[in-house]
């Protein structure tokens, strides 16, 4: 087994050479582990590399399965997590943020737990955004770690916020990532990098141990090369955790085969490329068209509600509140960009009246959203509206308000599932994507949309050329 | 940023309340930063109060009472 047989190399295929035998756990977690030593300091990709859990969650995968213990698609298989997931033994967990860059948890969040169950192999904590960018950065150099850097570029920004989950992933740093979204988080960073990502339905996945940004829009979810990995990975950390209240009892199995030779119905909400980029929309309505070879795609819309100003109003209180010490102790001043060390002061601004009217309509978005959705199988639309910022530039956000963002406000705020693939190249050579969004629970319907819009298009084989 | 005279009432009037608790640890850009953020806050609030709903449009998130042995 060589470098070259496993970097870049989706998980199906890695675990098909893992159960066959022809590929060693314990090979494979050196050969990432030396490529998040050597090549993680230049992404700014990686807070730990946690060599020594890692070569024992190997040796232990390797024995299980010569003694013909096989866990499933994920034992043995490398990959990273961003750190807000609590870890034990000594990791240290920083939430990107330099007040708490020696902090170290006794436990392991739920989804590092269950993937170890799974038999995966934790090799890197992750950088990210400080505080999951919950405070209010204008920019790419707001994380304690460095700007998140983009393998397609040098210059370019790999996040927000899961960046080291994108940047990791692309650079064939590890084969996949865990990354939080409570707006545009997992999506983001997947559509820069050019890598797929899955935002789960919210409650799918346990936030156990995962930084608290927003109580009621926070969600974890993987970072892979492919969809179909995705799937697998999904399939892994779901589930009802009695440590999580918010967690439903509906088990996922993912479908990995089905719904074989089906038709699908894609919506595209009307305007929904207002805003983008050129080559962004003229990536999405090259993809359209390969869209319209999997089934039909008509324009649908949804009422004139004020969406983001719904989903922001939500978040920005929400994260007031979860940092209230933080931020009243003064301590936000030890945070790296310098917008994240005052702009929270003025949440304090928002009325408990208006949090409560955002939080009715949202009931109204997610009865609105379903009933567009209803007849459908995804809503499509880019990914993101722009290609991935310059690391000197600042970041369009739709959180912030200086871009809109129907389907991110819509998709977070009613908790809905969303899938992002690579579509193309924009400005500067870099990735554009594609983004599948379906009703709740549908997971499985979104990833075979997914699935088969990547098996008409080889945009997720190609890979940084310096990686 | 146009600030209708409405909106720039609510607000200096909420900002005056963050200056009031914060005030001493911001210097003059930072503070105009806030009020920037502000400026922001109050047009999504306005937004939001500008569409009706009925008594029956409960918030998206339910509460449910805790009892440990259920």
């Amino acid at each position: 087994m060589t470098a070259e047989d496993v970097v870049f190399t989706p998980v199906r295929r890695l675990a098909e050479g893992i159960r066959s035998r022809r590929f060693s756990p314990i090979a494979l977690a050196e050969t990432f582990l030396d490529r998040l030593d050597r090549l993680g300091p230049r992404y700014n990709a990686v807070v730990t590399v946690t060599r020594a859990r890692a070569l024992e969650q190997a040796r232990r995968a390797e024995a299980e399965i010569a003694a013909g213990r096989y866990r499933g698609p994920l034992h043995g298989i490398p990959y990273g997590a961003k750190d807000l997931l609590a870890t034990s033994g000594g990791i240290p967990t920083t939430w990107g943020a330099a007040p708490f860059k020696d902090r170290v948890f006794d436990f392991d969040a739920t989804a590092i737990r269950k993937l170890e169950e799974a038999g995966a192999v934790l090799c890197a904590k992750l950088a990210m955004v400080e505080l999951a960018g919950g405070m209010g950065y204008r920019q790419p150099n707001a994380a304690f770690t460095g700007p998140g850097i983009n393998p397609w570029s040098p210059h370019a920004w790999s996040g927000g916020s899961s960046s080291g989950s994108g940047s990791a992933v692309a650079a064939g740093l590890v084969p996949f990532a865990i990354g939080s979204e409570t707006w545009g988080s997992i999506l983001s960073p997947a559509g820069n990098c050019g890598l797929a990502g899955l935002r789960p339905t919210y409650g799918r996945v346990s936030r156990h141990g995962a930084m608290a940004l927003c109580w009621t829009l926070d969600k974890l979810g993987p970072l892979a090369l492919t969809a179909d990995d995705c799937g697998l990975v999904l399939e892994a950390i779901a589930g009802r955790d009695p440590a999580d209240p918010t967690t439903v009892d509906r088990p996922f199995r993912y479908d990995g085969a089905g719904p074989a030779g089906r038709r699908f119905r894609f919506g595209v909400l009307r305007g929904v490329t207002d805003g983008c980029e050129e080559a962004v929309r003229e990536n999405f309505e090259r993809s359209l068209d390969v869209l319209r070879d999997l089934g039909s795609v008509e324009e649908v819309t949804l009422p004139d509600l004020p969406y983001d100003d719904i989903t922001r109003t939500i978040l920005f209180a929400e994260a007031a509140s979860a940092f209230e010490d933080l931020i009243e102790s003064g301590g936000i001043v030890g945070l790296t960009a310098p917008e994240d060390r005052y702009t929270a002061y003025a949440r304090d601004a928002i009325l408990a009246k208006d949090y409560l009217k955002a939080l009715r309509l949202r009931g109204v978005m997610g009865r609105e959203a379903d009933r567009v959705l209803a007849p459908l199988d995804a809503l499509v639309a880019p990914g993101r509206a722009t290609v991935a910022a310059m690391l000197g530039g600042e970041v369009r956000s739709a959180i912030r308000g200086t871009a809109r963002d129907v389907m991110g406000a819509v998709g977070n705020g009613a908790g809905l599932p969303a899938v992002a693939v690579p579509n193309g190249f924009g400005a500067r050579g870099l990735p554009t994507s594609l983004q599948f969004m379906g009703r709740a629970w549908e997971e499985n319907l979104i990833l075979a949309a997914a699935r088969a819009y990547q098996s008409r298009t080889d945009w997720q084989t190609r890979h940084p050329p310096d990686a | 940023m146009s600030e209708p005279e409405a909106v720039r009432a609510e607000v200096d009037a909420l900002f005056a309340l963050v200056r009031e608790r914060y005030g001493g640890r911001l210097d003059a850009e930072q503070l105009a930063g806030v009020r920037t953020a502000i400026v922001g806050i109050v047009q999504a609030a306005r937004a939001l109060r500008a569409v009706r709903l009925t008594n029956a449009d409960e918030p998206g998130q339910p509460f449910a009472p805790y009892r440990a042995d259920s």
